[in-house]
């Protein structure tokens, strides 16, 4: 064939113009496009028919109502429920990232017993429930036996519920005084209730009422109390125009969010909740009732007068006395003003002196029963058991003294000394643990001084874990009982310490455990059935919910309370507004329809069950406790700090926000993921510390430091903050799981292994908030 | 302006986000990774390639101790109103694009080409690139929601204003017989989480919507107004450093500029 120029290029112009008219380049740009978007790994998810399951979060003691979304019988989202009184449909970013608990990789699926093989290591075995029952059963048989029962030991969350309940009292039917628990800043202001006005009741706020906020490092919008209640009050005051000061070294976001912060030494916040008793005295502000007829008054005064003025107290705290006395005089003036204490979350305890300083604050203006100030919960709780009856045997096992000494001598005004717990199983003070129950509490990692905590937990017999999921806690046991996750299970929220009014909201089951798992408020009952006799007799219960409805079916006879079906209501504004329970016909159905009961707050002071029958500015309880006269009354304690200053010349101070979960619950991945570089670099933990002091050790942001207190040392990296006090280094808390999945797992460190606990001489509680450190560039 | 006039004109879905009360908790952000499907991965402290449709930033006011002050400023895809939509006039093959009948600034994931013009062009960072296949754990796809596509390696994304929430709400509307979507059927997953009631969402249109009395306060403000891209997301502070970051006090300092003159 002959190619002439001509055809060639009729051949190239036809096969261009033809390129443009045909489809095909276009259909294949559009199926690569398609190809490339449609990968077999990219999930699509499964469609289906949407609903709304109204449950409760139980997740921190936040006492939240949530509902779930679900696509067929699958939950996709947690919301929160509008009518919960407590919430009023706000939710926190754990409470939203819980279904991640749901589905977390860690879940166990059957009970576990863990094999030692030939190499000292140890791999997990699955065994049935009857197995793992019968084990325990034979182990509390042999103990009793030996007349040892009173070795078993419990440890439990704090949180108040029914499972807790069940479980102490499977305790105590097996005669054992040993049901720990972690103590937290409103067991220690619980104490100093109680020594100043008689009441053993913990303290509640009526936040929502207040008009001056006096907040003594509460991070009142990072997590304190109960965390989304506390952040609806806060927005409330920014409506009213509410002041808040704020008392703490850290410039917290609560400091920045107040109208004015007080920006203190480290440790002195009893200094100045004393000085400004002194000038409300001084200035003849106090309320007279008080002053008259309270006992000790006289020689608290004359404290406060010669020790505690603001002048002097000008030197420890770093506030001027002018601030101080104005200041004073504002809160003793103002309408409806409260004083908070609760470092950070509350998660920590305070010494009971410093409680004891904050609350005569408001005992001097009358703040105790008043609205907006601090009400009694007494009779909040929902249901009591049963009274069990209980043998000799046992009787004479459950008089034997507790492992930790609360409860006796000294110590006779804690029911928990936390701080002495690992030392006396360590040094083997008294006896060991023969068998240890940890009931959804992960210690191993949420107590001050936790390595320490590892090991005694190690020298127990036999542990026995119950939990959801592994983590530190349950990799040191012997036996691993999973239990449902609170999406799975029955459970309820009962009112919390620091809630102003009473509420029962009810947790049931949005999915089927697909896991062989169980509610861990049965395990108790199980056990009691497998041990059999008088024992088994004390839990006659078929299931963990007909304890739950007995309890609701005894709101129900009480007749008081109301029921919130709808958005918007208001206890402490509008009591009344939901429908009485007495016009309720089935409190269950309505609670399990994701009603919320609740009742109004009670405002008033009742009348100082103390010995004396009057309020007591030096504790006569305590007295008789043998505590030294001097510590018996509200004081600041000028040494507490001031120890190791020349090893470790920098204290270290948690910081905690919503964004971390510290307590037994962890941090899930979706907020891993939220976290600021400031917290978190690659799996590094980032601490604050103040330009001043990193120059002075020769720092610089992204440095690379070693933080090493008395008890152990961990790295970090700086980050420049000038909102950190001179002095000081600031870490989140909530981070350096070593057992979690791999979005949680090894990232940062968990700033309670760098506590080094002192204790505190009236209640045995480690007070940890402050540790003194020395830092190091690596 | 007459009723029937108002009801013509199209809703302008925009948001108020009171930083006063803001407590920077992050509910937000995390309800709009559980809304919306977003993946997650063993490290995602680079933060400029972690996918975060809500970031919220820490600001302070530069001073030193102990007159530091900082505050929290959620930043969602700002939607901007303009003519000139900073993204959507450079998508290529108009993979985003501002909604005619609500404003809402969408994204077309099957049509991005994964070029990153509009990551360049957004002056608020609010744009994502997914560098990564989308990888759950197993038992965690069981949490993904059919609402929203999983978006694949290779496609920009960005916040919708939860836009699959308006396309309920309006199927709704429809089946009850209703002409408008009131205020509380459409509310973004945020604004829903805000516990501090800090975020407000509705249509600035509407006067009986919260958002068009708060975007007037004179505490509102948006961030760099100077650029004219006409953000619908409005903040409110009344701190004058808070308002002062939006352009780095620039709008400010012409103001007095002018009045000096």
């Amino acid at each position: 064939m002959n190619v002439t120029r001509r055809k060639f290029i009729f051949t190239v112009a036809g096969a261009a113009a033809g390129g443009l008219f045909t489809p095909i380049q276009w259909k294949l740009m559009d199926d690569i496009s398609i190809w490339t978007q449609n990968w077999p790994w990219t999930p699509v998810p499964r469609d289906g028919a949407i609903s709304y399951v109204a449950s409760a979060c139980q997740l921190c003691r936040g006492g939240c109502g949530i509902k779930v979304r679900m696509v067929d019988d699958r939950p996709v989202k947690i919301e929160a429920n509008e009518t919960s009184p407590v919430n009023q449909g706000g939710i926190c970013p754990l409470g939203v990232a819980g279904l991640q608990g749901v589905y977390d990789p860690l879940r166990i699926k059957n009970p576990l017993k863990k094999v030692i093989d030939i190499w000292g290591g140890h791999t997990w075995q699955d065994i049935t429930w009857d197995e793992a029952v019968k084990e325990i059963a034979d182990k509390l048989d042999e103990l009793e036996k030996k007349s040892m029962s009173h070795t078993v030991g419990l440890f439990t969350s704090n949180k108040k519920s029914l499972t807790n309940d069940l479980w102490e009292r499977l305790l105590r039917g097996l005669g054992s005084p040993n049901n720990f628990k972690q103590s937290d800043a409103q067991d220690s202001q619980k104490i100093a209730l109680k020594a100043m006005t008689g009441h053993d009741v913990y303290p509640a706020y009526d936040l929502e009422n207040a008009k001056f906020i006096l907040s003594f490092g509460a991070g009142l919008i990072e997590g304190w109390g109960m965390p989304v209640r506390s952040i609806r009050a806060h927005s409330k005051w920014e409506e009213d125009g509410v002041r808040l000061v704020q008392i703490e070294p850290r410039g917290s976001l609560t400091a920045s969010k107040a109208d004015e912060w007080l920006a203190i030494e480290p440790g002195t916040e009893a200094a100045v909740a004393l000085s400004l008793c002194s000038e409300i005295v001084r200035q003849g502000l106090a309320d007279k009732v008080v002053v008259e007829k309270s006992l000790g008054f006289s020689q608290f005064r004359k404290e406060l007068l010669g020790k505690y003025t603001s002048e002097k107290m000008e030197k420890v705290t770093g506030i001027k006395a002018s601030v101080l006395k104005k200041l004073a005089k504002d809160f003793a003036k103002a309408k409806n003003g409260v004083a908070l204490s609760g470092k950070g979350k509350g998660h920590f305890p305070a010494s009971v002196q410093e409680e004891m300083a904050i609350l005569s604050l408001n005992l001097l203006t009358g703040r105790l029963g008043a609205k907006g100030g601090v009400l009694f919960t007494a009779n909040h709780k929902a249901f009591d058991l049963p009274e069990m009856q209980l043998n000799d045997a046992v009787k004479k096992s459950l008089a034997i003294s507790r492992l930790d000494g609360a409860g006796a001598d000294s110590l006779s005004m804690s029911s928990q000394a936390n701080s002495r717990l690992a030392e006396n199983i360590l040094s083997n003070k008294y006896y060991n643990l023969n068998l240890l129950f940890i009931v959804k509490a992960n210690p191993a990692y949420t107590m001050p001084d936790c390595k320490k905590f590892t090991k005694a937990i190690k020298k127990a017999g036999m542990v026995v874990a119950i939990t959801d999921k592994m983590d530190e806690t349950a990799m040191l046991a012997d036996i691993v009982l999973p239990c449902h996750n609170y999406l799975e299970a029955w459970e309820e929220v009962q009112t919390q310490p620091g809630l102003s009014y009473p509420v029962f909201v009810l947790g049931k089951p949005v999915v089927k455990s697909v896991n062989n798992t169980k509610n861990a408020g049965d395990i108790p009952l199980m056990i009691a059935k497998a041990k059999g006799g008088d024992i088994a007799s004390a839990f006659s219960w078929n299931s963990f919910e007909s304890v739950l409805k007995e309890a609701v079916d005894s709101i129900s006879k009480k007749g008081s309370g109301f029921i919130s079906m709808e958005q918007g209501i208001k206890p402490w504004l509008t009591p009344g507004a939901g429908k009485s329970v007495k016009g309720v016909v089935n409190l269950w159905k309505k609670l399990a329809d994701g009603g919320v009961w609740y009742d109004i707050p009670e405002y008033t002071m009742p009348a100082p069950a103390t010995m004396s029958g009057s309020i007591e500015f030096i504790s006569q309880m305590m007295k008789m406790a043998s505590v030294d006269t001097k510590k018996c009354m509200p004081g600041y304690d000028m040494a507490q700090l001031s120890e190791g200053k020349e090893d470790f010349p920098i204290i270290m101070q948690p910081y905690q926000f919503l964004m971390l979960a510290d307590n037994n619950v962890e941090t899930k991945p979706f907020m891993i993921k939220a976290l600021e570089d400031t917290v978190l670099r690659k799996d590094m933990l980032v601490a604050e510390i103040n330009p001043k002091t990193a120059s002075q050790f020769g720092l610089k942001d992204g440095d690379k430091i070693m933080i090493r207190s008395a008890v152990s040392s961990a790295p970090a990296m700086v980050h420049l903050f000038e909102a950190t006090r001179p002095g000081m280094i600031s870490i989140p808390l909530g981070l350096g799981h070593s057992v979690a999945n791999k979005f949680v797992r090894g990232k940062g460190i968990n700033a309670r292994e760098l506590m080094d606990i002192k204790e505190d001489p009236v209640s045995g509680m480690p007070l940890c908030w402050n540790t003194r450190v020395q830092i190091f560039k690596i | 302006m007459d009723k029937a006039h108002e009801l013509e004109k199209h809703p302008k879905y925009g948001m108020v986000i009171d930083l006063d009360k803001c407590t920077g908790c992050g509910a937000c952000t995390v309800a709009c990774m559980e809304e919306n499907n977003i993946p997650f991965r063993k490290d995602e402290t680079n933060k400029l390639r972690s996918i975060t449709w809500l970031r919220v930033y820490r600001i302070n006011n530069g001073k030193s101790y102990p007159d530091t002050e900082y505050a929290y400023l959620p930043r969602p895809c700002q939607h901007c109103d303009s003519h000139h939509t900073p993204c959507v006039s450079v998508c290529p093959v108009n993979a985003t694009d501002k909604g005619r009948e609500d404003g809402i600034i969408s994204q077309v994931h099957p049509r991005c080409i994964g070029c990153r013009y509009c990551m360049a062009a957004c002056p608020y960072h609010a744009r994502y690139f997914n560098w990564w296949d989308p990888i759950w754990p197993k038992e965690m796809k069981q949490m993904l929601s059919p609402d929203v596509s999983v978006r694949p390696r290779g496609v920009v994304e960005k916040c919708t204003f939860c836009h699959h929430r308006l396309k309920r709400a309006k199927a709704q509307a429809m089946m009850d017989g209703r002409e408008e979507i009131r205020e509380k059927d459409y509310q973004t997953a945020c604004t829903q989480a805000c516990s501090a009631g800090a975020i407000v969402f509705g249509d600035l249109n509407n006067p009986e919507h919260m958002v068009n009395k708060l975007k007037t306060s004179p505490n509102a403000f948006r961030l760099l107004e100077k650029l004219h891209t006409e953000p619908k997301v409005y903040y409110l502070s009344t701190k004058k450093w808070v308002r002062q970051q939006a352009d780095n006090g620039l709008l400010e300092a012409h103001k007095a500029d002018v009045e000096h003159a």
